[in-house]
Parts: structure tokens; C-alpha cells; sequence
């Protein structure tokens, strides 16, 4: 993902932000215990990204509008407001994929265990739509096949899932390019 | 045959492997390696909720190892990937050790072992916590299922028995009264080996029949028991 420029005011769960940042900007670290970036959907214009304080680990949102460049700002309260639960799963799914991206980008290996460590976290009961939404969005992204075995290694307790299923057949016909019929079987033997 | 250890990963090219080795006059202990991700070391269940990962490989001249056969590249990374996850909440970990694998739990995000389906097993052993990742990274190492119960185990069972004892009467573990009544209620349960973890390797097609394990783990066995 291109590198967005931003700039935000002081906020009272926020200090130090008087001043401009990109995503990519490691001195956000410093203030930050992470940064998160969140497309709202595929034909949605708007990004938002949530920032979790390093010392109150509290979150806070900001809002950022692609096309006309305006931005705001609210605390996980506010933001809770105007968004549905389920507009909280695609949040996190899609957050989820754009951070999967750029530490692809930067190492495959460390994107692998990524996958684990967050998808392992979702429970499963609590955030099974969440799950559905992950394969939703999967459906017709175009990864390496280490990412394809990890994100279905990592949902192995979903496998009662229709929609798991169906990113499975995806899978299946996307590895069909570099494994014979034979290899196919071995590799997607207990996923 | 397996490599020795030679105080780091052998094969550069490998990302995970099992060593197996001695940890007592007559016991065997069992091992992951891991090489992936900037993480090098060996994981493994050392005893009663006492997970360990170290990136110096201990004892190594009492240990051998390999690396697994016939599983695809993309599956070993999924699986050391899974490993490294569990690596980094390794403080979090709380692993109980119990002998009969029912393949009841997996390894949540957070690195723990966590009740996944129906029902509940007590632990794991140093070569069941091995096959147990495995399991959670969607690959079955062994055909547990089918594994018989054993009538020499008892031997061993008996001397374990007999070192927790000591181990609880000493402190040298805390293991609740409630856990230690269901450990000792597995005494005719079926046990699966270090050595026969560690022989699955050589398996071309996964999961490991007990026919084969049968057949190359008494040889490892000895090998590992001749070693200086």
C-alpha cells in the first residue's frame, strides 16, 4: 500500500501528534504501541487507521477520506458510535490484510508467523463472523502459496465453514499452477 | 541416519526438525528445532508446565536429529511459523504433563495449549507437545489413534511415578494433588516414544503407521543409548 501523508491535531488521548506523519513512519512507534491502517470496503474512498496509545493503550481512530483529503479524529467511544459491529469485523479483517501486505513485502517468513499470531487470537465462537469475512475478502486476492497454507492452517478449527470451504476450493485452484494433481493432494492434505 | 548436533542448526536449509536424545540413564527426551524467521533454537516440553525455547542447543552431544520427509515446503513453514508464534508467548505457557494424547487440544495464537474439542486430555509429553504442534498446524505426524497399549510401559510409567515423588516432595515441581491422581490414573494408557516421534521423520507419506515406528525406534533407540 502507497504511503499516505497525514496530519492530525492534539487530542486528549493522543499527545505529541501536532505535527505530520505517514503511515510508514517509524517514529510513530515511539508514540505508539501500534498503528493500524483500515480500508472500509473495496469501493469506499475512506481509510481508517487506529492508533493504541504506548502508555494508556487506549485506542483512538482516525478517519481519512481518500478523495477529498479530510480527516478526523475520535476516541474508540465515539468511533463505536457510528459503525456496527459488524462494520467492526470488516474493520479488523481488512486491517488484518493490509498489515498481512507490508510485512509481506518486507519479509515473507514474518508474514507467515503474523498470520498465526493473529488469526489464532480471533475466538472463534465470538468472532466467527469475522472469519466469514476474512474468506469473503480472501476470495480473489492473489498471494504466494506459503500465505495461502498458513492462512488455512491457521483456520484449521473452522472447517465446518461453507465459506471456508469455498476459499478452500480457491486455494485448490490457484496451487493447481505449481503442484501436479498428486503434489496438490499432499500439500493440502489435513487443511 | 540422522545428523549429530553439531551446536547449531546442521542443515541451513532446514526449518524444522526433531532431535531426539538422552536425559536420564535409560530415558529419552525429544526435541523441535527450529531455524525460520530469525528464530533459531530448540522448543520443547521439558516438564510439568515448563515449556522451554533455546537458541543454544543443550547437551547436544546426547541428541540426534532430522528433518521431516515428504512434507512440502509450504507446509513446514506454516508449521514453523505456528512454532514461532508459539515461541513468542513462550512466558505465557502452561502446559501440564500427562501421558495419553487424545488430540483434544490445540495451540491457541497465544502460544497455549487450550481446550479445542469436546472433551479433555490431562497434558502432554516431551513427544506428544511435538506432535500436538503438528496437529495444530494442520499435519499429523503419527497415526496415534491406532497406537497400542504397551505392557513394557509400565516399567517406565512406574519409575515416572516414582520421580514425581520425589520431584513434589522435594519441590523441585508444584504439580496439584488433583493433577497428580489424573497422571496416575493413565498407568495402562497407550504411550507414544520419543523416539518413535522423532522416527516419523523418515516417513515419506504422513501420517506414520505404528508398524514403521515400531520398526525404527528400537534402532534409534539404541543408537542414541550407544552414544558417549
Amino acid at each position: 500500500m502507497a504511503t499516505v501523508e497525514l496530519s492530525y491535531k492534539k487530542n486528549t488521548s493522543i499527545p505529541s501528534v501536532d505535527r505530520k506523519y505517514s503511515v510508514d513512519d517509524t517514529s510513530l512507534n515511539q508514540n505508539f504501541h501500534d498503528v493500524s491502517v483500515y480500508m472500509h470496503k473495496a469501493d469506499c474512498n475512506e481509510c481508517s487507521i487506529a492508533l493504541r496509545h504506548t502508555s494508556t493503550r487506549d485506542y483512538s481512530f482516525l478517519s481519512y477520506s481518500v478523495s477529498t483529503s479530510q480527516h478526523s479524529l475520535s476516541g474508540m467511544k465515539d468511533y463505536a458510535l457510528f459503525i456496527t459491529s459488524e462494520e467492526k469485523d470488516l474493520l479488523k479483517v481488512t486491517a488484518f490484510i493490509l498489515q498481512l501486505q507490508k510485512i509481506y513485502n518486507e519479509s515473507s517468513d514474518n508474514a507467515l508467523v503474523f498470520i498465526f499470531d493473529t488469526i489464532d487470537t480471533w475466538n472463534i465462537k465470538e468472532d466467527y463472523h469475522m472469519f466469514e469475512k476474512l474468506f469473503t475478502v480472501l476470495l480473489n486476492k492473489t498471494y504466494n502459496e506459503d500465505v495461502y497454507i498458513s492462512i488455512l492452517a491457521s483456520t484449521l478449527s473452522l472447517k465446518s465453514n461453507p465459506l471456508r470451504a469455498n476459499y478452500f476450493s480457491y486455494v485448490k485452484e490457484q496451487l493447481k499452477n505449481s503442484y501436479s494433481e498428486e503434489e496438490l493432494i499432499i500439500v493440502l492434505n489435513g487443511l | 541416519m540422522a545428523f549429530h548436533y553439531n551446536g547449531s542448526f546442521a542443515d541451513s536449509q532446514s526449518i524444522v526438525g526433531i532431535s531426539v536424545g538422552k536425559s536420564g540413564r535409560d530415558a529419552l527426551h525429544s526435541k523441535l528445532l527450529i531455524n525460520f524467521a530469525g528464530y533459531c533454537g530448540e522448543l520443547h516440553l521439558a516438564f510439568h508446565n515448563k515449556t522451554v525455547f533455546s537458541n543454544v542447543f543443550e547437551e547436544a552431544d546426547k541428541y540426534i536429529w532430522d528433518a521431516p520427509r515428504g512434507i512440502p515446503l509450504s507446509r513446514l513453514k506454516a508449521l514453523a511459523a505456528k512454532c514461532v508464534s508459539i515461541i513468542k508467548k513462550i512466558d505465557q505457557q502452561n502446559i501440564p504433563y500427562a501421558i495419553e494424547y487424545k488430540g483434544m487440544r490445540k495451540f491457541n495464537g497465544e502460544g497455549i495449549y487450550d481446550d479445542y474439542r469436546t472433551g479433555s486430555e490431562f497434558g502432554l509429553t516431551c513427544a506428544t507437545f511435538i506432535l500436538a504442534i503438528f496437529d495444530s498446524a494442520g499435519l499429523n505426524l503419527l497415526e496415534w489413534e491406532n497406537w497400542p497399549v504397551r505392557s513394557n510401559d509400565s516399567v517406565w510409567f512406574d519409575e515416572l511415578i516414582r520421580y514425581i515423588d520425589t520431584a513434589r516432595a522435594r519441590r523441585w515441581t508444584v504439580m496439584s494433588d488433583e493433577h497428580y491422581n489424573n497422571l496416575k490414573s493413565e498407568a495402562n494408557c497407550k504411550k507414544i516414544r520419543p523416539e518413535e516421534v522423532f522416527s516419523a521423520v523418515y516417513s515419506i507419506a504422513s501420517p506414520q503407521k505404528f508398524c514403521c515406528s515400531e520398526m525404527i525406534g528400537p534402532f534409534v533407540r539404541s543408537h542414541i543409548l550407544g552414544l558417549a
